[in-house]
């Protein structure tokens, strides 16, 4: 684990795909709502897509840091979606009782991007 | 953990069944820990569900312990019966009165230090919990 590491964002249309690949710890987190931030405020930005494909473990913390980021995209104009959640952490965060609060969240990052009018035939060809 | 061993990285770290145990001082190690505890957990033949539960049960502990104590040490073994997890800190320790209402649930703090501990108690068979100032230590099993 180094100093390297960091979270991808990439910037499809007016949407911030966040792609979360690895193990996530709170300075990586921490890092991210920032970039977040700073991204948004270039104001190219209406929406930010979490996707969550890749993450075994969501505990309280990390469900705290997709909140903060959902939160501070609000304040500054944009929403949040969420997706790939795996049905084992979805079935530990009920457990748990922890939520994502004011996210809307969807099964692939393929219906999150329709969703948003980003793509049109993606859902066909992946299927 | 020696300074070898941090450098080695989770993958080429060989787990053949015996207890792991790491000093966990910084974010990185919760990272490293939360790997190796779900590659013991699946070679020992937990569900992905049972998996995905006690390794979300034993980052909370240690994020506890990182936040409150600045670090802790994490045990994992395996018992006749399943897993058990143990975690000890040095750090102020939790009061007598939050710890009951961890216990009862009705525990609230802005940190989410109740929604963590609560949730251990959903995610594993048993939870104990010991906190006197300067020592705390959780144990927790889950059955295979």
């Amino acid at each position: 684990l180094s100093d390297q590491e960091s979270v991808p964002i990439v910037a499809i249309g007016d949407c911030l795909l966040v792609s979360i690949q690895i193990a996530l710890h709170d300075e990586l987190l921490e890092g991210l709502s920032q970039s977040v931030a700073a991204h948004l405020q270039s104001g190219l930005a209406k929406a930010v897509a979490i996707d969550l494909t890749s993450v075994g473990i969501i505990d309280s913390f990390t469900t705290r840091i997709i909140n903060r980021i959902a939160s501070m995209a609000r304040l500054m104009g944009a929403h949040t979606v969420v997706s790939g959640i795996q049905p084992a952490v979805a079935m530990t965060m009920v457990d748990m009782g922890i939520e994502l609060d004011g996210v809307s969240t969807f099964l692939t990052v393929d219906h999150a991007l329709v969703a948003l009018g980003l793509r049109g035939a993606g859902l066909a060809r992946s299927a | 953990v020696s300074a070898a061993d941090r450098s080695s990285g989770a993958r080429t770290q060989v787990v053949t069944g015996g207890p792991l145990a790491l000093d966990v001082e910084a974010a990185s190690d919760l990272a490293k820990a939360r790997v190796r505890l779900m590659t013991m957990l699946r070679d020992a033949g937990f569900s992905t569900r049972a998996q995905t539960q006690v390794v979300t049960a034993a980052s909370e502990l240690l994020r506890n312990a990182l936040m409150y104590a600045g670090g802790g040490k994490f045990e994992a073994r395996m018992t006749r019966r399943g897993v058990r997890i143990e975690v000890w800190d040095e750090g102020p320790g939790i009061s007598e009165r939050v710890m009951h209402e961890l216990q009862e649930g009705t525990y609230r703090s802005p940190t989410g230090l109740g929604k963590g501990l609560a949730g251990c108690k959903a995610l594993m068979d048993t939870f104990r919990m010991m906190s006197i100032p300067g020592r705390t230590h959780a144990v927790m099993e889950k059955n295979l």
